[in-house]
């Protein structure tokens, strides 16, 4: 993961500092990473602004003990991670599945084709074990590089890619499977 | 044209939709692709579907603005920190496990311990052996009871029989060195207490340790 920029490292100095403009600039900075990040996971809209929220809570309680020798970044990226895994594992405790992946996003006006191709592929993703949708999301979603990744979710280069290949080819079979059907 | 590669193996062909190859292998791919109708519709068909996913995990559209997810995350900023959804509904849930595994664990240990050290101070001879005494009463109380049939199983029929049984138990075996055998008894009670206890406190730290991980400062980068 790049370098923080100077300008950011001020900023985080300053956060940890209590100062919440600067806080609210390194918001500013992150939210759709963390939004994007949380949705490609949980597949919700609602959830993932919510966990936006609770990430950014435990940022800045966390600030203090954020170490320079990670990009900002990727620490925030990890945090939310974790918090959206926590987010799933709860549901699923609750509901016992998550089927209604991303259902909140497709909106009546979009093309009857691309909402059905949409929900398909959300289906499939939903149905992946959380690792691999995690890897899927950081890398399709994020397009991050493996070594980001890795460091992210703390896996070697070598897991990623298996998580990876293995997410994939599950999405190719499973969609393949229901063109078979229709 | 011919190449020097084999045809690209999936696993390649993704690590160059990614870009993580090693520019010298990627050059080469790259080449091969070019020169193989076969690998190039392998190369084709990977990049639409890699884009077909891409796409449908497109960006959420119905974000709440800056400004507004500011406004609520500043009202939050005082809040204490905030525990794991589950824990702050159900902390005692789970505790649950690590309390039965306590009271077991303790209760175990005061038991073995009881008997090796009861048993070691009646082999050092600083305790009666209220053990046959109590035995003998209690057959000479309840004769006919379930205690009475359940020693006459043994093969014990009276109080005479019993005390030679307890002895047989006890003297025959150790004769000769009870006070050496009294106190490795003693030894290994006082370890057993000390493992025991080791992992009353290693399980309660791991528990501990597991809410924690919920909580905020798990999530920061050592
Ligand atoms: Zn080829």
């Amino acid at each position: 993961m790049p370098e923080d920029a100077p300008e950011e490292a001020e900023l985080i100095a300053a956060a940890a500092r209590g100062n919440t403009g600067a806080f609210a600039e390194l918001v500013r900075i992150h939210r759709m990473r963390v939004v994007r990040t949380a949705f490609g996971v949980l597949g919700s809209q609602d959830e993932a602004e919510d966990v936006a929220q609770d990430v950014f809570i435990k940022v800045w309680h966390a600030l203090d003990t954020f170490q320079h020798d990670t990009s900002f970044a990727s620490w925030v990226y990890r945090i939310t991670v974790n918090t959206a895994i926590d987010v799933l594992r709860h549901r699923k405790e609750e509901v016992g599945l998550d089927v209604e992946y991303a259902s909140p996003l497709t909106r009546p006006e979009d093309a009857a084709l691309r909402r059905d191709n949409q929900q398909r592929v959300r289906t499939a993703i939903a149905s992946l074990p959380e690792s691999a949708r995690v890897a899927l999301t950081l890398r399709e979603f994020e397009q991050l590089s493996y070594k980001e990744i890795s460091e992210i979710l703390q896996i070697p280069i070598g897991t990623v890619m298996s998580r990876l290949n293995y997410a994939r080819a599950s999405l190719k079979k499973i969609l393949s499977g229901e063109g078979a059907e229709e | 044209m011919k190449t020097h590669i084999e045809h690209v193996s999936e696993n390649e062909l993704y690590l160059l939709q990614d870009d993580e190859l090693a520019p010298v292998r990627a050059t080469a791919i790259r080449a091969h692709i070019e020169s193989c109708p076969d690998c190039a519709e392998r190369s084709a068909k990977l990049a639409s579907f890699c884009r077909h996913i891409h796409q449908a995990m497109l960006e959420p559209t119905e974000c709440s603005s800056d400004g507004a997810f500011w406004v609520r995350l500043a009202a939050r900023l005082d809040e204490p920190v905030q525990q794991h959804p589950r824990s702050a509904k159900r902390p005692w849930l789970e505790l649950i496990p690590s309390f039965i595994l306590a009271a077991l664990g303790g209760l175990l240990d005061t038991l073995v311990t009881a008997v090796l050290v009861g048993y070691s101070l009646i082999n050092l001879g600083l305790l009666p052996d209220f053990g046959s005494q109590l035995v003998a009463n209690l057959q000479s109380a309840l004769p006919g009871s379930w205690f009475a049939a359940w020693l006459a199983q043994l093969g014990i029929a009276d109080s005479a029989a019993l005390q030679a049984w307890l002895d047989g138990l006890t003297t025959s075996r150790i004769s000769g060195n009870e006070l050496g055998l009294g106190l490795v008894l003693l030894v290994l009670s006082v370890l057993l207490a000390l493992v025991v206890g080791l992992l009353l406190i290693w399980n309660v730290q791991r528990v501990a340790q597991e809410q924690d991980i919920r909580g905020v400062r798990a999530h920061a980068i050592r």
